[in-house]
């Protein structure tokens, strides 16, 4: 009696104990977001102030100020047609290629496959810097295409490996009977596998876009003012005077919305896109 | 018709290549090569050909040392803790209990976060006058610090805001892995009499082991890529305590625009990446 007695407290603490625990990681991984929400509905007088303020009402005047005055609304619609554009262009040569690796027996595949990969493994610095100076003899510096393409260098191989995978799980049967019954290889690839992939297909395109969105130094170093990017123009908010840090907040959650969208849309498929394909 | 058949793989291969050959492969070589000339945009005179001297010159320069030792150390700091921390809370709450949901749908949070945005954030947070941090510090009943402006305790923060952004990762992983273990055999193992610790030891950690080395190649690969953070947190001050090697190949290439010295920077940090990665992936083919 006595030591079921004691079994049992010693559970209660336990699971008191794991209830502090898991407030005090909550609290950690959540307060610099809940943070940045914050400052950008908060009065500017109020942000320097400490300790901080946790109630006040709210105002809209960030929002306002960097769509109308910072002109944010430029640098949105950039990162968005960079982001898409790049995503769309790496689908459609990527998930060819991916069907190829899948489905054929190409020699050397394995190892090219992988060297695909070592494209998105490689530090930016040696990625930008000829890319700077080859779109610079071309003219493409501070446009939008120079970082399409740039992105591109790593969205197309995320999109092969990642693809690579998503295929092998259709079993090859159905397409050499789809090809008995008279389609063609192309035609079995985009009637019948290509809509069972749909779901892997949506969750490379949007981590493509995810990628490309919260990309910061190929930006930086590949535009100026024409084709700059959110992340970039949320940088502009620190000059040597001072920091902007309600504006700074308010293109953050901007930066931020659409991306936590995304990831709560997509849960199931983050892990696998995060370890590009190892882990299911 | 069996021409066709060897020819077809290749319709489906060619754009690829197509666009491998020209955004990669070909920038790829241009660096190579770029990495054994002397070009200096800053000044009229053009390219030229020095042999090795570019990377000669580095392996002399104490600078690239310096960022070579900051380097190692961000690494193994934050994958370490990353790791520890990950796999205790990934423990922690992969039992039931209320609420489980919304913690792991919290803990998305901070990786998909934009790495430029989270260190704008930590960079407020360690503010010295009117940051959480020295706030926190304080309600604690200890004295603020200087977070960004002492050059170990720079370091440490922009550690710390890396830990903050990619432990989930490694919770998130775990947990995954924890859930291809079949529940039966950790079952079966209780009723043998097995404690929690060997389950965990004898079950949990072997089944565990490739998913740990793909975190461990993948945070490794990051860590040496990393540069986004210190850009906006510390700009790799006070003095070079926080400049990584990224980050000092960036400023070599684009504020004082040695090509050729940055290109041969960028070409050894290339090495080392793949260097590790193949002993990272014969380990796991080992694991599996």
């Amino acid at each position: 009696m006595t030591i079921s007695k004691e079994k049992m407290s010693a559970q209660h603490i336990w699971g008191v104990v794991r209830y502090f625990l898991v407030a005090i990681i909550v609290v950690f991984f959540s307060v610099p977001v809940v943070w940045t929400v914050l400052t950008s509905v908060k009065p500017d007088i109020l942000i320097p102030k400490m300790p901080p303020s946790w109630w006040f009402r709210p105002t809209g005047e960030h929002y306002v100020s960097i769509f109308l005055e910072k002109h944010l609304g430029k640098a949105l619609w950039n990162s968005f047609i960079i982001a898409s554009v790049s995503t769309i262009c790496s689908l459609a040569v990527g998930v060819p290629a991916a069907y190829a690796f899948s489905r054929f027996r190409i020699p050397g595949g394995e190892n090219l496959a992988f060297y695909f990969l070592t494209s998105r493994m490689a530090p930016p610095i040696s990625v930008i810097l000829p890319l700077f100076l080859i779109f610079k003899t071309l003219h493409l510096i501070d446009t939008r295409v120079a970082l399409i393409i740039a992105y591109m260098t790593f969205n197309f191989s995320f999109v092969i490996w990642m693809m690579r995978g998503f295929f092998n799980e259709i079993p090859k049967d159905l397409d050499e009977s789809a090809m008995i019954e008279g389609c063609s290889r192309f035609g079995a690839f985009c009637k019948i596998v290509l809509p069972l992939t749909a779901p892997g297909i949506a969750a490379s395109a949007v981590l493509c876009f995810i990628f490309s969105w919260n990309e910061f130094l190929f930006a930086l170093i590949l535009t100026n003012i024409e084709a700059k990017t959110l992340p970039v123009a949320a940088a502009g908010f620190i000059t040597d005077r001072m920091v902007l840090w309600g504006k700074l907040c308010a293109t953050s959650v901007v930066i931020y919305l659409p991306v936590m969208l995304f990831a709560l849309l997509l849960r199931r498929y983050l892990v696998r896109g995060l370890t590009l394909g190892a882990i299911k | 018709m069996v021409n066709r058949k060897k020819i077809e793989p290749f319709f489906y291969l060619l754009p690829a290549f197509i666009v491998m050959a020209t955004i990669t492969v070909y920038p790829f070589i241009y660096n190579v090569l770029l990495s054994f000339h002397e070009w200096n945009l800053t000044t009229f005179r053009g390219k030229h050909f020095v042999g090795g001297q570019n990377y000669l010159g580095i392996f002399r320069n104490p600078d690239v040392w310096n960022s070579l030792r900051v380097t190692g150390i961000y690494l193994v700091t934050c994958v370490g803790f990353e790791f520890i921390l990950g796999l205790a809370i990934a423990f922690l709450i992969h039992s039931e209990f209320r609420g489980k949901a919304v913690v792991r749908g919290l803990l998305l949070f901070p990786m998909i976060m934009c790495p430029v945005i989270a260190g704008l954030i930590w960079r407020w947070i360690f503010n010295a006058e009117w940051g959480l941090a020295n706030y926190m510090v304080n309600l604690i009943g200890l004295s603020g610090k200087p977070w960004l402006v002492k050059p170990r305790l720079a370091l440490f923060s922009v550690i710390l805001a890396d830990i903050w952004q990619w432990t989930p990762f490694i919770v998130l992983i775990v947990l995954a892995g924890l859930q291809a273990i079949p529940e039966e055999l950790i079952e079966a193992s209780e009723v043998d009499g097995a404690s929690w610790w060997q389950v965990q030891r004898y079950i949990s950690l072997p089944t565990l082991k490739p998913v740990l080395l793909i975190g461990l190649l993948l945070r490794t690969i990051d860590g040496l890529r990393f540069v986004d953070k210190i850009f906006v947190m510390t700009y790799g001050g006070p003095g070079s305590a926080t400049s990584v090697f990224g980050f000092f190949a960036y400023i070599r290439g684009f504020k004082f625009f040695q090509m050729g010295r940055t290109a041969a920077l960028s070409i050894i940090l290339l090495a080392i990446i793949i260097f590790l990665a193949n002993v990272f992936i014969r380990l796991f083919r080992g694991a599996r």
